[in-house]
């Protein structure tokens, strides 16, 4: 299988960009050389690369594309907003409908607040539950993935250990080392910050126990902490109205941004009146973030995620995939497992501590045309239609025979 | 840093450098012809290496023998200082006969392999050089991950944190396998086929690659999109072998062992 224009377009990448690829595309997180590198176009839930080979989409952007490229009337609304201007002197009248329409949506919410990416909410998130509590200490889960900015970058580089001096790891779900935490830094804690479940990459996906978010909530009451969730990737996709009544968390703070405009840029945070004022003191501003045109693509993707209950047909549709897939699995010998909600699945190859297997499976149905990440939780979208998930798993009935070979060859 | 761990570094992640590269390197050929001889080196606290030329060839392991020249450093800050060049004080407790030949020893191959190691320009722009120095920076790389994790403060718990996984790292010109197993008793080291399959297997494709990434100097990003760097398997564990391999660098260079 030849990635000849993505391999000669990375070559060029490489000589001008560090890292050829960076961040999360980046070909490295992938099976290198097994999988496309550049996009060329997209339609539904389907992609054509720059080689032209077209695959079947469970990454879905990453998250964003929660309704499939090029959804008529979500690119209909963003068109019209871009036709009367971008990046005027002052935000559009579209920014209060946007605020009035989240406000009006999420239970929790008395207001609302726009920027372009996750980490630019999480982080000032961060800054506004320093602001309401006058006190420091963060806790978050180890592991989890909250943006790429100085205080949760999974990344290495450019870090110093005063960025993670007030950061405190605990394990997912689990309650008494949180608690422990709370305890020790009595008086200290601002935010404990958390997904709605686990994702981490490069390993499977948890779900949160009802002790774990009962805990999480009572914790936060009674030590004065703010919660912040970190709905950035599975915001309306399990829940039209955000993920925390799925879970029962009483977030004070949460952060939307994937599934929030298809695929348009802008990320949204929502709180509660007590901590508006202080909201208000925390600087907050991008030279693009007003840009009217995602903030039309917001109204009309919420509109379509209620209008259609989005999460019960991802729901729905997702275990017609993960179901299938799984009993592929088994029909090839080839032990599978799946974790993760049907809507958000990630399914990996069973018995495989070193992913090299998983990679060997993602490898193979990118050759026949399915697109599946080895190492993070995948996505359903809207544009996933009945038809389109059995033609995947038609694809993938082929790929399962050579993975198994080359499993014997090991 | 301690100097135990220093220490540590020299005995049983630069010193096994010797063995390796005395092995591949025609500037060996003299050290090489010289008499049988042994020198263990020992420091308080830390297991001794041997270094031990015998039939032609060179032989760097951890169990003193009693007809060896044993050189007793009384502290670990000592055994440093003379791997750094200065003034240090080493007691013959045993083998004082052998204290020439063996003192002659350590110097010429120490000389010879610091020369390779540290000599990154060298390693760039000549090829030949750079099949010399990519086994030795290697095996220092590896070995020093494996010292590192047990002997550094923070070692024991980063170790838990990867569990009972293992590496390879592989370059296929020059060709040369190396592996890093972090059992849970002790983190080993070894080269060619490891033990068991790998967790993560790490390779090189061509020599400027791996040179770069000796120095810390690769885009490994780019490297892996272009392929010249292939990992299968469990990157993370990977690229935290590699923070590690980079902080036993920082550690090491430049000074590198001459007795």
């Amino acid at each position: 299988m030849s990635f000849e224009k993505s391999q000669v377009l990375f070559r060029r990448a490489a000589a001008v960009i560090p890292g050829g690829i960076y961040g999360h595309t980046t070909p490295a997180a992938t099976v290198p050389g097994a999988m496309p590198y550049f996009a060329e176009h997209g339609h539904g839930c389907r992609y054509t690369d720059v080689d032209g080979r077209d695959y079947i989409d469970f990454l879905c952007g990453y998250g964003p594309l929660v309704l499939g490229y090029h959804h008529p009337e979500v690119e209909a609304a963003a068109d019209a907003a871009r036709a009367r201007g971008a990046c005027f002197n002052h935000p559009t009248p579209l920014m209060v409908e946007l605020a009035e329409a989240l406000v009006a949506r999420i239970d929790f919410a008395d207001w609302a607040v726009f920027a372009k990416n996750g980490s630019d909410l999480t982080t000032w998130a961060v800054m506004v539950a320093r602001e309401v509590t006058g006190r420091s200490k963060i806790l978050k889960v180890a592991g989890a993935y909250h943006g790429a900015h100085a205080w949760c970058t999974p990344g290495h580089g450019g870090l110093i250990p005063e960025d993670r001096a007030h950061v405190h790891d605990f394990p997912w779900n689990d309650t008494g080392a949180l608690e422990r935490l709370f305890v020790r830094h009595r008086g200290q804690v601002a935010a404990l910050v958390l997904t709605p479940f686990h994702h981490p990459a490069y390993a499977d996906s948890e779900l949160p126990t009802p002790e774990f978010t009962a805990a999480a909530n009572r914790l936060c009451r009674e030590h004065g902490a703010l919660l912040v969730l970190d709905d950035v990737r599975c915001g309306f996709r399990l829940g039209a109205s955000g993920s925390h009544q799925r879970f029962g968390y009483e977030p004070d703070l949460s952060v939307y941004c994937k599934a929030l405009a298809n695929g348009h840029p802008i990320s949204a945070c929502v709180g509660r009146k007590e901590h508006q004022a202080a909201a208000s003191r925390v600087f907050l501003t991008g030279s693009y973030w007003n840009d009217p045109a995602p903030m039309a693509a917001a109204l009309a993707t919420l509109k379509i995620v209620a209008r259609d209950d989005l999460p019960a047909r991802l729901e729905r549709i997702g275990r017609r995939f993960v179901e299938g897939f799984l009993a592929l699995g088994e029909k090839h010998g080839v032990p599978l497992q799946a974790s993760g909600p049907f809507a958000m699945p990630y399914v990996r190859v069973a018995d495989d501590a070193s992913f090299m297997k998983t990679q060997a499976l993602c490898a193979a149905a990118a050759r026949e045309g399915v697109f599946l990440h080895p190492h993070h939780n995948g996505f359903l979208g809207a544009a996933h239609t009945e038809p389109d998930i059995d033609e995947a798993l038609a694809r993938i009935d082929r790929a399962l025979p050579h993975l198994n070979h080359s499993f014997k060859d090991d | 840093m301690s100097a135990r761990l220093h220490a540590a570094l020299h005995l049983h992640a630069v010193f096994p450098a010797l063995g390796v590269l005395a092995a591949r390197d025609p500037a060996f050929a003299d050290i090489l012809a010289g008499p049988d001889t042994a020198v263990t080196l020992q420091a308080p606290g830390l297991v001794p290496a041997r270094i031990a030329r015998a039939g032609g060839q060179l032989r760097v392991t951890r169990q003193a023998r009693p007809d060896d020249l044993r050189l007793l450093f009384p502290t670990c800050g000592q055994l440093v200082r003379a791997c750094s060049h200065r003034f240090a004080l080493a007691l013959p407790v045993a083998g004082w006969t052998r204290l020439g030949s063996g003192r002659r020893l350590l110097e010429t191959a120490g000389a010879r392999l610091e020369t390779v190691l540290t000599d990154r320009a060298a390693a760039r722009s000549d090829a030949d050089f750079a099949r010399l120095h990519v086994p030795a920076a290697l095996t220092v790389a590896v070995a020093g991950a494996a010292v590192w994790l047990r002997h550094h403060p923070d070692g024991p718990a980063l170790h838990r944190r990867f569990g009972p996984r293992l590496a390879t790292f592989t370059t296929l010109d020059p060709e040369f396998s190396i592996w890093i197993d972090l059992a849970p008793d002790a983190p080993a080291w070894g080269l060619g086929a490891p033990p068991r399959a790998a967790d993560v297997a790490v390779r090189f494709a061509d020599l400027p690659t791996v040179v770069a990434e000796l120095a810390h100097d690769l885009d490994s990003l780019a490297a892996l999109g272009l392929g010249t760097l292939r990992i299968d398997g469990h990157l993370p564990l990977a690229e935290q072998l590699g923070l590690v391999m980079q902080r036993v660098d920082r550690i090491l260079q430049p000074a590198c062992p001459r007795a």
